[in-house]
């Protein structure tokens, strides 16, 4: 099998970087491009029925923790970067997976 | 440093390079945070694999998608000495998110027509995500035959793209890769051990982690 070369399109180059530890009125523009530049996506179908679905069934629940083990929860949560809601969900989540309940 | 694994193409070999490449990066004690930004959350499957098989990854993965893998990941990122993120396979928002972040994008291609068409597409969305953010970007070709000509037919096509460079360095069709992924492992870690495939996947990170210039 060969390869065959895809006819060339004429394009334009723009550069320019950006400075993310200042929140500068240039970098709040950059954020607007940054998130046009996202929505552009060819297969955006996905994300606003994502974002819908999670707005609408997430509901917010009350839980009681001795306190030693929220603190473990926090640092856990810590440790992978994450909040300690996203954490709590992620191990459910796997413990469900795995055929807890 | 933020390195991305994508291409719109799919079947390219993203996760098998994302995890290949995350996995020596953590036996190398690094810290690694692995993103998986593909729909199919195929680099998720491979670490609870691996978990399981484990007992501990290695690194710590996380799923994230659309918009919200810009914003997360630019959180993350300190907390870690290297993130990966696996996306594409389309012109996703994931894809596009994993360019406004990244500081060095890794396209696989197949040594295939179809791939190389793909890679002047990609050439396209990458020189829109540099209005934004000044990424490295690097092709290189991923499942490369044993013999013939196309390997270098489509090195030389690639290469006349504008915007990234593509590796004289290959990674080979080894089996090592998916009989090593069945089971939770890289080829790093897999036996019978491949050293053609170890070899290539070690030139591979070097070159991409500035530890090594291609000549």
């Amino acid at each position: 099998m060969s390869i065959t070369k895809k006819p060339k399109r004429p394009a334009s180059d723009i550069e320019q970087s950006t400075n993310d530890s200042v929140r500068t009125e240039e970098t709040k523009i950059d954020e607007i491009k940054a998130e046009a530049f996202i929505a552009g996506a060819s297969e955006s179908s996905l994300k606003a029925p994502t974002a819908k679905i999670q707005k609408a069934e997430r509901l917010p629940v009350l839980i009681r923790f001795d306190p030693v083990l929220l603190r473990k929860v926090e640092e856990a949560a810590q440790r992978r970067g994450i909040s300690r809601s996203a954490w709590i969900q992620y191990v459910l989540s796997v413990a469900l997976e795995k055929g807890e309940g | 440093m933020i390195l991305a694994i994508g291409n719109i193409k799919g079947g390219v070999g993203k996760t098998t390079l994302a995890v290949n490449i995350a996995i020596a990066r953590a036996l190398q004690g690094r810290d690694v945070l692995l993103v998986d930004g593909d729909q199919q959350q195929t680099a998720m499957t491979f670490t609870e694999i691996r978990t399981d098989k484990k007992g501990n990854a290695g690194y710590t993965a996380v799923s994230l998608c659309g918009a919200a893998l810009r914003t997360q990941v630019r959180q993350m990122q300190p907390k870690y000495d290297e993130v990966i993120i696996d996306v594409g396979g389309r012109d996703t928002g994931s894809l596009r998110a994993a360019l406004t972040v990244a500081h060095s994008l890794l396209i696989p291609v197949q040594p295939r027509s179809f791939d190389i068409w793909a890679v002047e597409q990609m050439a396209d969305v990458l020189k829109e995500a540099r209005e934004i953010n000044d990424l490295k970007a690097f092709a290189v070709i991923n499942g490369a035959d044993a013999q013939g000509h196309d390997n270098e037919d489509a090195i030389k096509a690639a290469q006349e793209t504008e915007g990234m460079t593509m590796l004289k360095i290959m990674i080979g069709r080894r089996k090592a890769f998916p009989n090593g992924a069945t089971l939770g492992l890289s080829v790093l870690e897999h036996i019978p051990r491949d050293p053609k495939a170890v070899q290539e996947l070690t030139d591979l990170i070097d070159i991409i982690y500035d530890q090594k210039v291609e000549e």
